[in-house]
């Protein structure tokens, strides 16, 4: 399926930060999501199942915050998840793309 | 056979998808009590999910929200035993009675499997359509169209995707050009209600009108050029949304005997029976397929009564 957009979302086309030692744990998890997005369903409803917490923005309820949400994952769709890890890292997820997300959350 | 293999999971059937048509055919399954796994690499529901609102599907008068029909099917498959798996299947190869699936989740056994994967938006294949994929080009309206409110904005495409997205994303553009190579194919309701958004001046529609180059900067999409009649035109445009058909998700299948056609589209007898025994398919994914989604729904209850017969034993030979 290269030649389709959705695939490039799910692959992710952000690079990800090298981990040095051991795996770092999980502060904070925030995603942009919008009401109509089906992606965005599928990223709460993973992290939902793993039974891990997150926060919201919605862009319907706060298109104040479209800026913030271009501005961190340099593109104009959604969902974005960013994961800020204990020591502050933070790695930038776009689209629902698991094969990113689920060891990011891990 | 090592321990290892031993411990390979075994089901009876393994859906590859979980559109309308593969959860459909995961509720006749369950229901005949066929034990059911399904796999789903993208967004439950598929395409149906990420479109705005469905009106030619039956039982909604007033039409249904796409989002909402995937939830409910969903629901529905849950209710009688489905278990979907996020997750996508890599391979499938014959072993004889059991089916080999590798998937992200590990290998698996299926004693029959159905390739339910739809399809997915076509790329136009010009110039700046992949440098501006996400930052002012599109192929999702009901994903990315709130980032657009109070700009402007081009559809590319005539079918009834493109006129369905374009009359969505009215509700955030402040202008649309829709751009048709040809001429308008959607229903003639969706026409007439797109005739609205036109009287009104929110969408101008272009006729014999191919797209020949999305233009921008670093902060995103600037233009379109167009070519109607030998002669080009620019318009200016912050954003670009893409629905010009649809293609295969049959990657995974191409290094397998199971015969697609020149697209990439799985070829199935009359049983919705694949080359590779035991292997069926249904949907939007199928030669043949109608991409709609009551068909994709009845296809997979086609397969599902096909594939009860083929663990059974007692399939019926195709009538010719």
């Amino acid at each position: 399926m290269t030649v389709v957009a959705f695939d490039r979302l799910r692959q992710g086309f952000l690079k990800r930060p090298k981990v040095q030692g051991g795996p770092i744990m999980v502060k904070n998890i925030t995603i942009f999501t919008t009401n109509t997005c089906a992606y965005c369903h599928m990223v709460k409803k993973y992290l939902g199942i793993k039974g891990i917490n997150y926060e919201e923005v919605n862009l319907d309820e706060h298109p104040n915050r479209q800026a913030e949400a271009m501005e961190i994952s340099g593109t104009m769709t959604v969902p974005v998840t960013v994961v800020t890890k204990q020591d502050e890292t933070k790695e930038v997820i776009i689209g629902y793309n698991l094969a990113r997300l689920a060891p990011a959350v891990a | 056979m090592s321990d290892k293999e031993t411990q390979v999971p075994k089901h009876d059937v393994i859906i590859i998808g979980s559109g309308p048509a593969g959860l459909t055919a995961a509720i006749y399954t369950t229901r005949e009590d066929i034990e059911t796994l399904m796999f789903e690499r993208g967004a439950v529901g598929g395409l149906a999910a990420v479109t705005d609102k469905i009106d030619n599907y039956p039982g909604f008068p007033e039409g249904v929200e796409g989002l909402k029909l995937a939830d409910d099917l969903r629901k529905q498959a849950e209710r009688f035993g489905a278990v979907i798996e996020l997750g996508e299947v890599t391979a499938i190869s014959d072993e004889g009675e059991y089916k080999r699936l590798e998937t992200t989740s590990g290998d698996m056994l299926a004693k029959a499997i159905l390739v339910a994967t739809g399809s997915d938006y076509k790329k136009i294949g010009v110039p700046g359509e992949q440098e501006f994929y996400a930052r002012g080009v599109h192929y999702c309206a009901t994903c990315d169209g709130a980032f657009y409110r109070d700009k402007k904005l081009a559809v590319v495409g005539g079918g009834n995707s493109a006129i369905q997205e374009t009359i969505f994303l009215t509700r955030f553009a402040s202008h649309i050009d829709l751009l048709v190579r040809s001429t308008i194919k959607a229903s003639d309701v969706l026409q007439q209600e797109l005739e609205e958004y036109v009287k009104n001046g929110k969408v101008t529609v272009h006729l014999a009108t191919s797209t020949q180059n999305i233009v921008g900067d670093t902060s995103g999409v600037k233009s379109v050029t167009t070519q109607k009649d030998g002669k080009n035109k620019e318009f200016e445009v912050d954003g670009v949304f893409v629905f010009v058909g649809l293609l295969p998700n049959t990657q995974f299948l191409k290094p397998t005997p199971i015969r697609l056609d020149e697209i990439g589209f799985v070829i199935t007898d009359q049983n919705l029976h694949t080359s590779m025994p035991g292997v069926f398919a249904c949907g939007d994914v199928r030669c043949g397929a109608t991409m709609q989604i009551a068909s994709a729904a009845g296809e997979g209850a086609t397969a599902a009564l096909k594939i009860r017969e083929y663990l059974e034993g007692h399939m019926h030979p195709i009538q010719n």
